[in-house]
């Protein structure tokens, strides 16, 4: 066990091996040598195909006929290109309106939690006041609790405040996020103290210095946010499942799988096409700002 | 001057910690009295003391659903963990052609929502009309009823599971990777340390904590699994697929038992609060040597 035996762990370099200069950068070049590439790319490939083959797999099926899904046969490409199941899908169901639904519940969300977090954020990034520490602490604690305990409380609170089965029961529950607050803290604080302090000394209240100066500076971290919100809402099945009763105040994420339900013949090729239409826009939105999911997503697993 | 900027700062949390106290804070606390209480949503909450956890003992679908919730966390996180980890170090590479293009795919599956996703899964994973079906027997392998099966209902959605969440981990670990210090690297190489060794000795140790968030969050994440079963197997056959969460959601919203709900979401909370315990335990005594 004295020289280590090439592994799959060679794989393991730094990024920066490759501007390093020196000895050790010509060392890192040379364990690399081109082999290991021969392996290196089937295996990727082989790994992207098993990733994607699914969501081929039900963009294809979307615009087959129905026999041909059921055929027996392994169909990749549909033999006839057929619309018909996007028909059978928007006859079936109020698809537009459930589209609207997700419109508005994932956009009505995010606007009302990022504005909330970004205040919150930044009172506790920048401003020192009594309790501070007390309430942010409180704010982690219930982070731990999954939402799922305070699933009964909340259904009678809505229920009481008479807003089941509309927009407010799904846009407002939501909008208390932990997890904004504390991700732009995080990023808040890192904004230059010397910048508000001039702000302040021109004599701009604290809250022009946020909408002027915090908000700006932190366009960023907002709008990963923002992301992440909207796309998370759109995913959301079990709240809405509580909350929204009949088919045209449903979301389009709620109103697909209930189509199982129909009948006896359980409308496959609808189901797909309804699939489909319910995964664009989140695979829209993560291909337009792609670089905010990963800044998003290493909040809070990367230490301060 | 000084109490007033307490107050703006106030005036900044007060619309964020109104929301909180309504639909944070106090479902938190409510359920947990409730959790010791008998009542239907209409009529008077009766105090029953300690009945409904002791209920849940005796009662053989919530050990089932446990077993089975179990399972799913395990039978998923123990390959995927160190296969994302695989897969970070692949996309770590630096020679390595269109980096960015497969560190987008292998995230795809996490943004698509897991209700469609799952409901094209649902014929994926058909023995005799799936992909998966047809992949198995081109390769001379049996053909397996993933969902139909109380044998392999749990393994199918655990299939599920991995094809999610294994590009989400991947990605965490690859920003843990790209923020070890590449000054180690550079010494160990010095000292002569082959690629092994390097691994062992510079990588484990670099990423530990974020090995550490991610076991500990996909635990967390585990133990509230919801969506996943409901779309696929709806908890069957015969309650072989069933989750904690889907128990809860079926004794709160269709057998209208709110106490014993209640119960079982702080039973939830117990668990995950035992295991993460457990976890960091093992993991102050392994790295501790």
């Amino acid at each position: 066990m004295s020289r280590a035996v090439p592994t799959s762990a060679t794989a393991e370099l730094p990024a920066t091996a490759e501007t390093g200069a020196g000895a050790p950068a010509r060392l890192a070049r040379r364990s690399l040598r081109r082999p290991w590439r021969w392996v290196t790319y089937p295996l990727l490939l082989a790994g992207l195909l098993l990733i994607l083959a699914p969501l081929w797999w039900m963009f294809a099926a979307s615009f087959m006929d129905q026999g041909e899904i059921f055929s027996g046969k392994l169909a990749l490409w549909p033999s006839h290109w057929i619309a018909a199941n996007y028909v059978a899908a928007s006859q079936l169901l109020p698809l537009y309106r459930n589209l609207l639904n997700s419109i508005v519940i994932a956009g009505g969300h995010t606007l009302l939690a990022v504005f909330f977090a970004s205040l919150a954020g930044y009172a506790f990034a920048k401003l020192s006041f009594p309790g501070r520490g007390a309430l942010f602490l409180l704010i982690l604690l219930t982070m731990m609790v999954p939402s799922e305990v305070g699933l009964i409380p909340s259904f009678i609170i809505v229920s009481k405040l008479r807003l089941v089965n509309t927009y407010w029961a799904l846009i407002l529950p939501g909008a208390a996020s932990g997890l904004g607050i504390f991700f732009l803290r995080q990023y808040m604080s890192t904004l230059s103290n010397a910048v508000l302090e001039a702000a302040r000394i021109d004599g701009c209240p604290e809250f022009g210095i946020f909408y002027r100066v915090v908000v700006p500076m932190s366009v960023p971290a907002l709008a990963a946010l923002a992301i992440l919100d909207f796309v998370g809402s759109w995913n959301d099945y079990l709240w809405p499942l509580v909350m929204l009763r009949t088919r045209d105040m449903q979301t389009i994420t709620l109103a697909v799988p209930a189509l199982e339900a129909t009948g006896f013949n359980i409308p496959w090729g609808a189901i797909m096409a309804g699939s489909v239409i319910a995964v664009v826009p989140p695979i829209v939105v993560f291909l337009l700002f792609q670089r905010y999911f990963v800044a998003g997503i290493t909040v809070g697993s990367v230490k301060e | 001057m000084r109490k007033r900027r307490n107050l703006t700062a106030y005036l900044f949390i007060a619309p964020f910690y109104l929301l909180f106290a309504v639909f944070g804070l106090f479902p938190i606390v409510f359920s947990f009295y409730l959790s010791f209480a008998s009542w239907n949503g209409t009529g008077a909450i009766r105090w029953v003391g300690l009945k409904n956890y002791a209920e849940l003992l005796a009662d053989d679908t919530f050990r089932q659903a446990l077993g089975n919730t179990l399972v799913l966390w395990i039978g998923h996180a123990l390959p995927m963990l160190p296969l994302a980890l695989a897969v970070a170090l692949l996309l770590n590479l630096p020679w390595l052609r269109g980096r960015g293009v497969a560190r987008a795919v292998f995230y795809l599956p996490n943004v698509t929502g897991v209700v469609p996703v799952a409901l094209a899964f649902t014929l994926i994973l058909d023995p005799r009309y799936g992909l998966l079906g047809f992949a198995l027997r081109g390769l001379g392998l049996p053909a397996i009823p993933w969902l139909t099966d109380p044998t392999y209902s749990k393994w199918g959605i655990v299939l599920f599971i991995i094809w999610r969440a294994l590009g989400w981990y991947a990605v965490v670990f690859l920003a843990g990777l790209q923020s070890v210090d590449p000054h180690l690297y550079e010494a160990a190489m010095v000292d002569g340390a082959g690629a092994w060794s390097r691994f062992r000795h510079v990588t484990l140790p670099g990423i530990a904590p974020i090995l550490l968030f991610a076991i500990v969050v996909d635990t967390i994440g585990s133990m509230r699994i919801f969506t996943e079963p409901t779309i696929l197997t709806g908890g069957g056959p015969a309650n072989s697929s069933l989750s904690l969460a889907m128990y809860l959601y079926q004794n709160a919203f269709q057998f209208v038992k709110f106490g014993y709900a209640a119960a079982i979401s702080y039973a939830i909370v117990a668990i995950t609060l035992a295991a993460a315990l457990i976890q960091l335990r093992l993991w102050r005594s392994q790295s501790g040597e």
